[in-house]
């Protein structure tokens, strides 16, 4: 505790003679040189490279951003390591994205000239580069808008970068009605990201496009062209059928200064309920407070569709306004009410208020109504996270887990306990092993196979015993492997011998061995892979498996196989990797 | 007259070159090893299917040279016709990251070259597989070998799971398919009847396509949490219930039995069973 506060005021003190350096530094440059200081890229460069400014800068950049520093460094190291999975490199691009840290421009630019690189990652690297790059990259993304592969994300990716020199070719792809719907969109979207005047009378002209997308697009870049020239043609779109052309277009006329929230609420007495429904949204998007009574109205309204109704009562989630608690709790609790209505209220509820919402939904969770019931208990999926909120829902979802008649309530309750309990759901999801219904069983034991619980591996034998549906035996098998569990061992050896056993099942069971270096595990895989008859699938399981046992008592056998020509060459191959791996592992 | 002559005769060079260079035989390009499965199942080509050859190639030349695979039977579709199939690359221990198709050209290193081809057989039966390195039009070397292409053995299992509620006896009906064959089963045209035992009328009944995987089991039912044939039987009135997504539901009374009867057919293989449920009228609560 002591050096933790320390280390704060050393920062503190730090940060205080940096920042006078800095001030020092950035008055006598000004003086020196007689150039304003400006925040773009251009600049900051050049006073990078000129003078003592720079290195305290960069002193004082590393020492405010040196976690996001470290994470960085990090990030780039999983995106240039080829040995990465592909889904941990892509990961790693959209946080390197999401950082802005010039540093990642230099690899993107060489995955998206590698072509041997795959090609979702190189259209996920040429979308981030806008994010990271600088001028310098604009002309590269211009040329890219031309390359079958990468066109979309060089059009998405100039957005981000916000050179004017961009307009006009993204104007192109744009007018072009030829292009395909996805590139023009992103063409769209990235003229409104840049902002230039030029391609307001071109988005005005999109706005009666064929496309509805191309229309919500357009829309949306009007808004950031902040040009009043926008206005009319924007609220002629408030009509629509289309959901985010009109949501768009009433945040754009609302950046634009323009009285939307009037023109909104005369479209609630629209005669199509979808323009009623479409006004709601809109309103909600703009977050005009004053719109809450008129949703509350809406909700009440039992003369009024019910879709528009739903839509006004999830609207009513965006306030904090703990007096539209009462009437909304009203209408859940209302027998004669519409289910579907009723049924969206409880997580509005949690949106205005979650502590008043939790005591009212605990003490309504005995409703009639199954799916109203099964809505109540879903809706505690929204505390995910507050630890503090969490412990007092987690007693009434475990009972109805347990205890509710209707099995649709015992789904919710195994999803909603599996996502807001973390590790304290195992107990409860082990007893849901035993429910009557399969869905609700394999919920269980697909949530506890990420839990890697210790103490369910009894549980899920017994289950294992019942059960017969072949997914169901599948997540149950997985969830008993990943246990790590020395007592499933011979389940699962079980599993991955029986013939008769779904084919799912074994392989994952196969699978789940790979981490026992067990002699018995060594000898019950190696006696699969012997088995010329059995599944070619399972075999080659078998064998990666024996390759993450490390068991030398398996070279052997393996020498053998990767020396018989007549055997599945891909089963060869994988012996290859183990045969690599054991002898990598003698080696250390 | 002599520079006419000059042309035709450079004409006449640069036409043999070019005719020599591309059937040119002389690279020194061979094929060294197949290893190969002799026996494999009935099965399309994909990508995670373990029909597959690898070739080892070894090329002599000092560079790179640009090669075709050209191949006969590799792939041979259901009319019994060879068909291009594809070459795959960069095998990570579980799966392949690329692919190429034969038609395409692929260039082998100076040295050994494994090249790994995927092979299809949507027919039953022998086939002979030839392997030729082409380069251009001329053949560098040719290899072929024979494989047996098995076909399912497909198997039926039958059951059912009884439950009470109040004066209802809810009957669902566990139905499988099994293959014990190395060949893949598709299209699998599977028929599940429920039958009055008395009159022989098909009182409900459910047809589907089903993919049996070579060594595996497969459910009728692909829903997670539903059979696909239900018997509700009632002492008193019947539930208003219409057990979605079950397909094929009969309702009766507590007393009667119903055959089920399970079909299925790939191609000439034709296996059924059936049973009877309840099993005895006992089971039901009701003598009769």
């Amino acid at each position: 505790m002591k050096r933790a506060h320390e280390s704060v005021l050393r920062n503190v003190a730090i940060l205080l003679l940096a920042t006078l350096f800095v001030s020092f530094g950035l008055v006598s440059g000004v003086c020196a040189s007689g150039e304003s200081v400006q925040m773009d890229e251009d600049n900051i460069q050049i006073s990078e490279d000129s003078s003592i400014l720079s290195s305290i800068m960069r002193y004082f950049g590393l020492l405010v951003y040196d976690d996001q520093d470290k994470n960085v460094t990090r990030w780039i190291e999983i995106l240039v390591n080829r040995s990465e999975i592909e889904e941990n490199r892509s990961y790693a691009t959209y946080m390197l994205g999401d950082s802005g840290d010039s540093r990642a421009a230099k690899p993107f630019l060489i995955i998206i000239e590698d072509t041997e690189e795959s090609d979702s990652l190189r259209q996920s690297v040429t979308g981030n580069l806008g994010k990271v790059g600088n001028k310098k990259h604009t002309d590269i993304l211009i040329e890219m808008l031309d390359d079958n592969l990468l066109d979309i994300s060089s059009a998405v990716s100039l957005g981000y970068l916000g050179d004017k020199k961009a307009v006009e070719p993204l104007m192109n792809i744009l007018a072009n009605e030829s292009m395909s719907e996805n590139m023009r969109q992103a063409a769209a979207r990235s003229l409104g990201q840049i902002g230039d005047k030029r391609a307001v009378k071109l988005l005005i002209e999109c706005l009666e496009d064929e496309s509805q997308y191309i229309q919500s697009e357009a829309a949306w870049a009007l808004g950031e062209t902040g040009d009043e020239r926008a206005i009319e043609p924007l609220a002629d779109l408030l009509d629509k059928e289309y959901e985010f052309a009109v949501t768009n277009s009433a945040e754009a006329l609302n950046k634009l200064g323009a009285p939307v929230e009037d023109m909104l609420i005369e479209n609630l007495d629209h005669q199509d309920i979808n323009v009623r429904k479409n006004s709601i949204y809109a309103l909600s998007s703009i977050g005009e407070q004053s719109s809450y009574s008129v949703f509350l109205k809406i909700a009440e309204d039992r003369t009024e569709y019910e879709e528009v109704r739903r839509a006004a009562i999830s609207a009513l989630g965006r306030s904090d306004d703990d007096d539209l608690i009462e009437p909304l709790t009203d209408i859940l609790k209302n027998e004669n009410e519409k289910r579907n209505v009723r049924a969206i209220v409880p997580r509005t509820l949690i949106d205005i208020d979650e502590e008043k919402a939790i005591k009212i939904l605990i003490k309504d969770i005995k409703i009639k109504d199954t799916e109203v019931r099964a809505s109540i208990v879903s809706s505690f999926r929204k505390l995910e996270g507050d630890k503090e909120k969490i412990p007092m829902v987690i007693e009434p979802v475990a009972y109805l887990l347990l205890n509710d008649a209707q099995w649709p309530v015992r789904k919710q309750a195994a999803i909603v306990m599996a996502d807001i309990a973390g590790e304290n759901a195992s107990g409860h999801l082990s007893l849901a092993l035993n429910d009557e219904n399969p869905e609700v069983r394999s919920i269980a034991a697909m949530h506890l196979a990420y839990m890697a619980d210790e103490n369910s591996t009894e549980h899920l034998i017994n289950a294992l015993e019942n059960e017969t549906n072949k997914y169901t035996r599948g997540y149950m098998t997985r969830a008993l492997a990943r246990t790590n569990d020395s007592n499933a061992v011979p389940i699962l050896v079980q599993l991955m011998q029986d013939r008769e056993e779904y084919l799912n099942v074994r392989i994952t069971a196969a699978e789940g061995l790979g981490v026992h270096k067990d002699d018995n595990v060594t000898k019950a895989l190696i006696e699969v892979l012997e088995s010329k008859d059995d599944s070619p699938d399972l075999r080659r399981t078998a064998v990666i498996s024996l390759g993450n046992i490390n068991n030398p008592a398996a070279v052997n056998i393996l020498s053998r196989v990767e020396a018989d020509r007549d055997e599945h060459p891909r089963i060869r191959k994988s012996v290859r990797h183990a045969l690599e791996n054991i002898q990598e592992v003698e080696v250390s | 007259m002599r520079k006419e002559l000059l042309l035709i005769l450079l004409g006449i060079i640069l036409v043999s070159a070019t005719v020599w260079w591309h059937y040119d035989s002389s690279i020194d390009i061979s094929i060294t090893e197949i290893s190969a499965p002799r026996t494999l199942g009935v099965d399309t080509i994909r990508t995670d299917s373990m029909n597959e050859i690898e070739i080892v190639i070894q090329n002599n030349e000092t560079k790179p040279v640009e090669i075709k695979l050209e191949t006969e039977n590799a792939f041979v579709d259901a009319n019994g016709k060879s068909v291009d199939t594809f070459i795959v690359f960069g095998y990570d221990g579980s799966k392949y990251s690329s692919y190429t198709s034969t038609r395409d050209k692929i260039t082998l290193k100076p040295g050994e070259n494994k090249v790994t081809l995927l092979l299809g057989y949507k027919v039953t039966g022998e086939q002979n597989v030839q392997i030729k390195v082409m380069n251009n039009e001329a053949v560098l070397d040719e290899e072929s070998f024979t494989v047996n292409v098995m076909p399912p053995e497909l198997s039926v299992e039958l059951s059912y799971d009884m439950i009470t509620e109040g004066e209802l006896e809810i009957y669902d009906i566990n139905a499988y398919i099994l293959n014990g064959g190395l060949g893949r089963a598709e299209n699998v045209e599977t028929k599940l009847s429920i039958i009055d035992p008395e009159t022989n009328d098909v009182r409900a009944s459910v047809v589907k396509d089903i993919v049996v995987p070579a060594y595996s089991k497969s459910p009728f039912s692909t829903w997670q949490s539903s059979p696909e044939g239900v018997i509700e039987l009632s002492s008193g009135e019947n539930s208003d219930d219409k057990y979605m997504p079950a397909k094929a539901v009969v309702k009766g009374k507590k007393g009667e039995q119903y055959i089920v009867k399970l079909t299925v057919t790939w191609r000439d293989q034709v296996v059924e069973d059936q049973i009877i449920i309840p099993r005895n009228n006992s089971e039901s609560g009701d003598e009769i």
